[in-house]
């Protein structure tokens, strides 16, 4: 009789086990549940809005002109980084009203091509230009050095306060880049040396 | 020997990568980059008031400059919004309410400075929407370019000065072509202020298949200037080689929401034209001689 009320006992142990162990595996969710409540924390991150522009090294262009005019061009990479979702706007002009490259000698110029972005054309004899791969513009531009005849087209940099739209993007921006080309076309009627001038590139965002 | 040698290779070699990471290095130099923050703010001022603000300027980069900082007029030019930083008008003057605690500074590699600035708002200032670009721009090094590049970075000012603000405008239309020949395929809308403030604009659009399956969607928040249409392109410009689309969507603005009505667009290259043309002659030949052959065998 002892030994089966110690056998019911173990049983009922056993039972009981179990019945704890299944109402702990139910209360688990609970108790879970409730420490996800309790820990419950809300970051908030503000991203403050910003545009960057940028180049790198120089734009020269080396020319030996020859009686019938000798062409020569150079590039620049222009990135613009923003996170603005709506994008960006690249322009380029003059930095100012003169759009000549400018002898040291303050005298001498070679002019700015009457190519315009709408309708870039090739460049004439002592006359310089930009051009951007695309749109009115050739499909593809690679470096001219003292080409005799060049049929690329080629648009003249605008008077600062009349600026070209160069692009104009709808999504946010990482490095995106820009190959601006430029070119001279001179014949042996100016003077030798070095000739200058001075663009503006402008990055704004596309709100 | 052997031993010497080996140690004698592994030397070279150690010394060859790190003049390699030398050069690159060296190619990495003279890169002139600035950054500007915030990009663009909308304060909203009163008449008479003289209001503070900052600007963040970063060197990150890899020269060191001189930068210089002023404000210019903000309006747009044409539908397609290309910017416009001379012309001043009445709601262009308020470059002139801005004035700069320092106008000119130096920035090292990895270097950054805040400056704070003050808008002036006149007591005589119309109510509604002022405009304005604040620049950051650096000064070329002389360096023997022959074309010198001044960078410079923009934070547009959009300002609302208190008193009888109108916000009024509509979408103008809403347009997207129905045979294209390339991707990407493209559309527009057309949203107009009539008001005297600029607005908020959200337009969504969504391309589904022919079997009514979402295949693209996007949207896209513009502000619309007073007095102006805004364009706002629609570009999907991952469509697939060929397809059959409905296209719908709605524009959200001032408050409500009009919808754009559902329009079919068909993306089919010319390439693929003169294919289709191509199998079309062949078939139709292929019929006309097979026509023909029965025609003289039954004569036979």
């Amino acid at each position: 009789m002892l030994s089966q009320n110690i056998q019911i006992s173990l049983a009922g142990k056993f039972v009981i086990s179990v019945v704890v162990c299944l109402l702990a595996l139910m209360l688990l969710p609970f108790a879970l549940y409730a420490a996800d409540n309790s820990d419950t924390t809300t970051i908030s991150v503000s991203l403050g809005s910003t545009i960057s522009i940028s180049t790198t090294g120089t734009v020269s262009i080396d020319v030996t002109p020859v009686t019938g005019g000798s062409q020569s061009s150079a590039s620049d990479t222009v990135t613009v980084s923003t996170n603005n979702a709506t994008g960006y706007n690249l322009t380029l002009a003059d930095s100012d009203a003169d759009t000549d490259l400018v002898h040291e000698n303050e005298t001498d110029t070679i002019t700015a091509h009457d190519g315009t972005f709408a309708a870039p054309t090739a460049l004439d004899n002592n006359t310089w230009g930009y051009a951007i791969a695309g749109g009115d513009f050739d499909e593809s531009y690679s470096t001219i050095n003292n080409a005799a005849s060049s049929t690329t087209k080629w648009a003249g940099v605008p008077a600062s306060g009349d600026e070209d739209t160069l692009k104009t993007t709808n999504d946010t921006a990482s490095d995106d880049a820009t190959t601006v080309w430029f070119s001279v076309k001179a014949d042996t009627s100016n003077p030798n040396g070095d000739y200058s001038d001075t663009v503006t590139y402008t990055a704004t965002t596309n709100n | 020997m052997k031993k010497l040698l080996v140690l004698l290779g592994l030397v070279v070699t150690f010394f060859a990568i790190g003049l390699s990471g030398k050069q690159i290095n060296a190619q990495q130099e003279g890169e002139e980059r600035i950054t500007l923050s915030p990009a663009i703010s909308r304060p909203d001022l009163k008449t008479g008031q003289t209001a503070d603000g900052d600007l963040t300027i970063i060197n990150d980069g890899t020269t060191r400059y001189t930068f210089l900082l002023y404000a210019r007029p903000f309006s747009v030019k044409g539908e397609s919004y290309d910017p416009n930083y001379t012309e001043v008008n009445d709601r262009t003057e308020a470059y002139q309410w801005v004035e700069f605690e320092k106008n000119k500074l130096e920035l090292g590699p990895n270097e950054r400075v805040q400056v704070n600035y003050t808008v002036k708002v006149p007591e005589q200032a119309a109510p509604g929407g002022h405009y304005a670009v604040l620049f950051a721009e650096t000064q070329p090094p002389n360096d023997g370019s022959s074309v010198a590049r001044k960078k410079r970075v923009g934070s547009l000012l959009y300002m609302t000065v208190d008193g009888q603000i109108d916000e009024e405008g509509n979408l103008e239309s809403w347009d997207i072509e129905t045979l294209q020949r390339t991707k990407p395929l493209v559309g527009s809308v057309r949203i107009k202020n009539t008001g005297n403030v600029h607005f908020l604009s959200t337009t969504h659009v969504t391309f589904y298949n022919i079997f009514g399956k979402k295949r693209y969607d996007r949207s896209q928040e513009t502000l619309v200037l007073p007095g102006t249409i805004r364009r706002v392109p629609i570009e999907w410009s991952d469509a697939p080689y060929f397809g059959i689309y409905k296209v719908s969507g709605d524009v959200r603005l001032l408050d409500r929401t009009e919808n754009l009505p559902q329009k079919w667009v068909v993306l089919l290259p010319t390439s693929l034209i003169i294919v289709l043309a191509g199998v079309l002659v062949a078939l139709f030949t292929w019929f006309v001689f097979r026509h023909h052959l029965q025609r003289r065998k039954r004569k036979v």
